[in-house]
């Protein structure tokens, strides 16, 4: 999900895709902490659900 | 020359302007940053520069003090003028009520298209660079800034002003003065841009804290990992939590993202929880910090960016460094680095770069 957010809302700008990681984690997710086999955590992937719509990516 | 900087002391707000319109005499200024000290507000310095130099846009900021070049001073104003040569357009926007929740998708749609739409800034992410300005008695850069980096892909560098004597915090744009604001502004560069964020903190402990229970808008801290959070704290200096707060000043709390620290600093304990001169959502991961060498420090973050000669810098520098380097008597060494370029600055109440963050200087480079 968080792979999503960062590639479609940067399409391929790397500037722009490290200023989207940094914003995400501000918002409070500690995206570092996760990875493709991370366990669902519920409560994040809603956070990151909300998070893809303010920035125009559904995930 | 594409870029000029200027420091002046008046008598007044118009005594200011008038000696900043000879200073500028033959240059053509389409767009003029100022950071005035607060002792200016009871005459507007916006009103009086806008009637001294009608065809630029401005903006501008109350300042506890200001630098300019390789000067730090006090009870003055601190210019930066861009002619067509440095910044092609440029586009101002006030939002404000800042401290109630913002929509800020208008006012970044009208900056967009100004520029002929988000897909012509996107194509040209490169040269367009924003300024952001903060009235900050409001207290709410944090979701500002939150908000505003979701609205938009541009790059917004600023910082939140700050007052002498009079305790006067307000931000300008065109001839007007305004609390509880912000002001945006958009530069197209003509040949770029470069950004430099240095603190005064680099991390002391690779603990990572969870920030498990907070209230970011009034910016209180209840529980790392689910405990309280001075006892955590305390854990992580090895000190006894009666003494947390000896060690608010040199252990500050920082966000580490993508390498950069987003440093967050103490206020005091209450209700419970320590208060921070900046919020901190559920969820982020902390670490504990250690002061560095801000001189050093800056001088590095500088040099490994700047390899060119630029038009102009602009230093948005935590007010707690400026106080910082004055007690250590550095300021001198501090202002030699910034002697090089043309340059302005203030000492902030707080800076902004995709965040809001403390105890940082936040730099904008005009190539």
């Amino acid at each position: 999900m968080i792979q999503k957010i960062v590639t479609e809302k940067s399409k391929g700008n790397a500037v722009i895709a490290s200023s989207v990681k940094t914003k995400i984690i501000l918002k409070g997710i500690a995206i570092d902490k996760y990875t493709p086999t991370s366990p669902d955590d519920v409560a994040v992937m809603q956070k990151l659900r909300q998070i893809g719509m303010e920035f125009g990516v559904f995930v | 020359m594409a870029i000029k900087t200027i420091s002046i002391k008046g008598t007044d707000s118009k005594d200011m302007a008038g000696k900043a319109k000879e200073a500028l005499k033959g240059f053509e200024v389409k767009f003029l940053l100022f950071f005035a000290s607060s002792c200016y507000d009871d005459t507007n310095p916006a009103a009086e520069l806008a009637a001294a130099f009608p065809d630029s846009r401005i903006m501008g900021s109350t300042s506890h003090s200001e630098y300019c070049n390789s000067d730090y001073t006090d009870h003055s104003v601190s210019i930066m003028a861009m002619d067509q040569d440095s910044v092609a357009d440029s586009c101002i926007q006030v939002v404000e009520n800042i401290d109630k929740e913002v929509n800020l998708q208008d006012a970044v749609k009208n900056m967009e298209a100004h520029f002929g739409g988000s897909d012509e800034i996107f194509e040209n992410f490169d040269k367009y660079a924003g300024i952001v300005l903060f009235e900050s008695g409001a207290k709410a850069e944090e979701v500002f800034m939150d908000r505003l980096g979701t609205a938009t892909d541009i790059l917004f560098v600023g910082g939140s002003s700050s007052a002498a004597e009079n305790n006067i915090s307000k931000v300008y744009a065109g001839d007007k003065s305004y609390v509880n604001a912000a002001v945006l502004a958009v530069l197209k560069t003509v040949r770029g841009y470069d950004v430099v964020k240095t603190q005064s903190a680099c991390v002391m402990s690779e603990r990572k804290l969870a920030v498990t229970k907070s209230d970011l808008h009034n910016r209180i801290v209840y529980e790392f990992d689910g405990r309280p959070c001075g006892e955590v704290y305390a854990e992580v200096l090895g000190v006894p939590v009666e003494e947390i707060q000896n060690y608010f000043v040199s252990n500050p709390l920082g966000i580490v993202a993508d390498g950069e620290i987003f440093v967050r600093t103490f206020n005091q304990i209450q209700d419970g929880g320590i208060t921070l001169h900046c919020g901190l959502p559920e969820g982020a991961e902390i670490n504990v910090l250690k002061i560095g060498d801000i001189v050093a420090d800056t001088r590095q973050a500088l040099d490994q960016v700047i390899t060119y000669e630029p038009a102009g810098v602009i230093n948005f520098n935590c007010l707690y460094r400026t106080f910082e380097m004055l007690n250590k008597k550095l300021t001198a060494d501090y202002c030699a680095l910034w002697g090089k370029y043309s340059s302005i600055g203030f000492s902030t109440g707080g800076e902004a770069y995709l965040g809001h963050i403390n105890e940082t200087s936040t730099v904008l480079i005009i190539k």
